[in-house]
């Protein structure tokens, strides 16, 4: 994709069972995306061809976020499956 | 036939059945070692003295023909850790077969002669005292195989080097269905107690037992149904779900994005290396090396979560299972080591010596503050197990556990509450895990009232991490459940489906309900494990425990805790406010 103005790059990393959504993929190893100006989490999350249902918990730069919050360049988002144990 | 109360006297060498007395007949597992507890042991008596006992007890559906996830055995008693009570449970071969004699309880108490040490043989015909002259000494590896020699197919429970020399760090080890040591009733140094008592093992023969009973069948199997489809349809604890496919060490990765992985000795909430000890990492040794190595282990029969792993060498013969979440971090990013094959080598040693990794981990990171080596040398930390084993004076100091440990190295940032050590959540950077490290009675444990499940987990629902607000009352009712389930034999990680699909939550009370006759439903889980935490806390008040006795150290209130440059923020006030109900609101 070519980068312009409306673009903003994102870099994502996917954890455990979402690994397999990347290919030649590690989990938690960041990669970029570029996205339209104005995206959500559940934008990339369609980008990258994960169903919704799959990604049960989303960080955006550390912090806790739903599919709907918005994104903005430069931010890093990590995405999780329902994961647990302790 | 009703169940017994198994009595061992250490002192005379007799054990005797009795009848279930009427203030116990409702209560199993933690509910049931924490009421004898309560009725038998003095408070202030001294841990490892002739007044202290092991109480060991089966949860209320344990044994019971295919209650899934069900083996969990209860260790409790004084702990000479925090000087308060103690329940410590474990799963592993134990629980079922001590249900299927028919036995509620098993009470140990007295002392021997000194040097005396025994194995105890229980079975339906009673209780062999053997002399244990020839396990004295040993790990538990050596103790497991050597047992089932003479005993095979049989469970062990045992204590290594740590419990004979009565470290506050030992554990009791209860051997899986490989007869391999590593299901630990670990926190809280009951293997000292049970050192105490002059018992080096216990094995358990449930050949010709009658059984557990089942006092209403089709509620039982109508809850057992309910529960199984819960777990089964649960991304988390379903067939190749999160557990299953990565074990309890998934959480490396979501605790470490979340900035509440506690690393060098909880001075920042982010390891650069959390990848490399993660549950995926795991994953992918096992897969590589193969041989013996596997996810998908089962730490008893009947389980359907499977959480355990073998984690394998080069040449793909297993070196310990299982590397838990708690021991990864502990061993791994709390003293910045990002080598799995040493982690693994010394969570074996722990294994083997009888020590909690929870414990260890953090007093070796205590150990690298305090100079004895550097942080990030995992040879080194290895070595250091080695040194209790020996008992040398070193290892004795390191043996006894964080608080000791940083008292010997003059170590200021001790992360304990009521002498135990936090395990792998920062309560800086979670705070409703911290409000349960603070108040439970048990000394800082997560699993006492695991509020990760809302708070990164988004189980039960999303709250943040970073927020005071509520958590409180969250912690309370986190805590309560758990008295229930620890009490019922069940994992706690049924915890995860049972709180998001409400037919797992009717289902537990309902098994419950159908293999005791107890008149249970979901709403009585939370009123009940109410009635557990209220004995334990007055158990701890008579200890000498008060409410400063419920705060989190105070380095958490002065030191800003990096990515989020966060304090513990949460008022004495509110944390007194979880337990006011005990004296209905009045001060203790």
């Amino acid at each position: 994709m070519i980068m312009d103005e409306t673009n903003m790059r994102i870099v994502v990393k996917l954890f455990a069972t979402l690994v397999r959504f990347k290919d030649g993929s590690r989990a938690g190893r960041p990669f970029e995306v570029d996205l339209p100006d104005g995206s959500a989490v559940k934008d990339l999350i369609d980008l990258l061809k994960i169903p919704p249902q799959e990604t049960h918990v989303v960080f955006i730069n550390n912090i806790i976020e739903g599919p709907d919050s918005q994104l903005k360049d430069g931010d890093v988002v990590g995405l999780f499956p329902p994961v647990g144990g302790g | 036939m009703a169940k017994k109360i198994l009595r061992i006297n250490m002192t005379t060498l007799k054990a005797a059945y009795e009848a279930v007395p009427e203030k116990w007949s409702r209560w199993a597992g933690r509910g049931l070692t924490s009421a004898i507890v309560c009725d038998e042991v003095d408070p202030m008596c001294h841990p490892l003295g002739p007044n202290n006992k092991v109480v060991i007890a089966p949860g209320w559906v344990t044994g019971s023909p295919a209650a899934p996830s069900s083996g969990r055995t209860s260790f409790g008693g004084k702990s000479p850790l925090t000087g308060g009570i103690k329940e410590s449970n474990a799963g592993g071969l134990s629980g079922q077969m001590i249900a299927k004699l028919g036995l509620a309880a098993i009470i140990v108490e007295g002392t021997p002669l000194k040097g005396e040490w025994y194995t105890l043989v229980v079975s339906k015909d009673g209780v062999k005292f053997e002399s244990a002259a020839d396990l004295v000494g040993k790990g538990m590896y050596e103790v497991d195989e050597l047992l089932w020699k003479k005993y095979p197919k049989t469970a062990v429970i045992g204590i290594g080097q740590a419990g004979e020399m009565k470290l506050s760090n030992a554990g009791i080890s209860v051997n899986d269905p490989e007869n391999k040591p590593g299901r630990y009733a670990g926190r809280g140094g009951m293997g000292a107690v049970m050192g105490a008592r002059g018992v080096k093992a216990m094995v358990i023969v449930d050949t010709g037992g009658p059984g557990v009973e089942i006092a209403n069948q089709d509620l039982f199997k109508q809850g057992r149904k309910k529960l199984t489809e819960s777990i089964q349809e649960h991304g988390l604890t379903k067939k190749a779900g999160g557990l299953n496919a990565f074990g309890t060490a998934v959480l490396v990765n979501i605790l470490n994005e979340a900035g509440g992985l506690p690393t060098r000795n909880f001075s920042a909430g982010q390891f650069e290396g959390a990848a490399k000890i993660s549950g995926e990492a795991i994953a992918e040794v096992c897969e590589k090396r193969g041989g013996e190595g596997m996810m998908g282990h089962g730490c008893h029969p009947g389980c359907i979560i499977k959480c355990s792993n073998i984690y394998p060498n080069e040449s793909g013969e297993a070196i310990v299972s299982c590397i838990e979440y708690e021991t990864t971090w502990a061993m791994g990013a709390n003293c910045g080591i990002d080598e799995l094959d040493y982690i693994a080598k010394m969570t074996r040693e722990c294994n083997d010596i009888g020590l909690d990794t929870i414990e260890a981990g953090n007093t070796v990171a205590i150990a690298m503050e305090g100079g004895l080596l550097p942080f990030g040398d995992a040879e080194g930390a290895f070595k250091t197990f080695d040194e209790i084993r020996r008992g040398t004076p070193l290892g004795r100091i390191l043996g006894q556990g964080v608080e000791a440990t940083a008292k010997a190295f003059g170590v200021s940032r001790v992360p304990t509450v009521k002498g135990q050590s936090m395990p792998a959540y920062e309560p800086r950077a979670v705070k409703g895990i911290g409000v349960t490290y603070a108040t439970t009675p048990m000394g800082a444990d997560h699993t006492a009232g695991y509020t990760i499940a809302p708070e990164i987990a988004g189980v039960s629902g999303k709250l943040d991490p970073l927020s005071d607000e509520g958590k409180a009352e969250l912690s309370l009712t986190f805590q309560a459940a758990t008295a229930f389930i620890d009490s019922s034999g069940y994992c706690l990680f049924i915890a995860f489906p049972i709180l998001d699909i409400a037919k797992g939550w009717e289902g537990m009370a309902e098994s419950v309900a159908g293999v005791t006759g107890l008149n249970i439903t979901g709403a009585d889980v939370i009123p009940l494990g109410k009635e557990i935490l209220k004995m334990e806390r007055l158990f701890n008040e008579k200890a000498g425990f008060t409410a400063e006795d419920d705060r989190p150290p105070e380095f958490m209130r002065n030191e800003s805790l990096p990515p989020h440059n966060v304090k513990w923020s949460i008022t004495d006030d509110q944390l007194d406010s979880v337990f006011a109900w005990v004296h209905n609101g009045q001060k203790a």
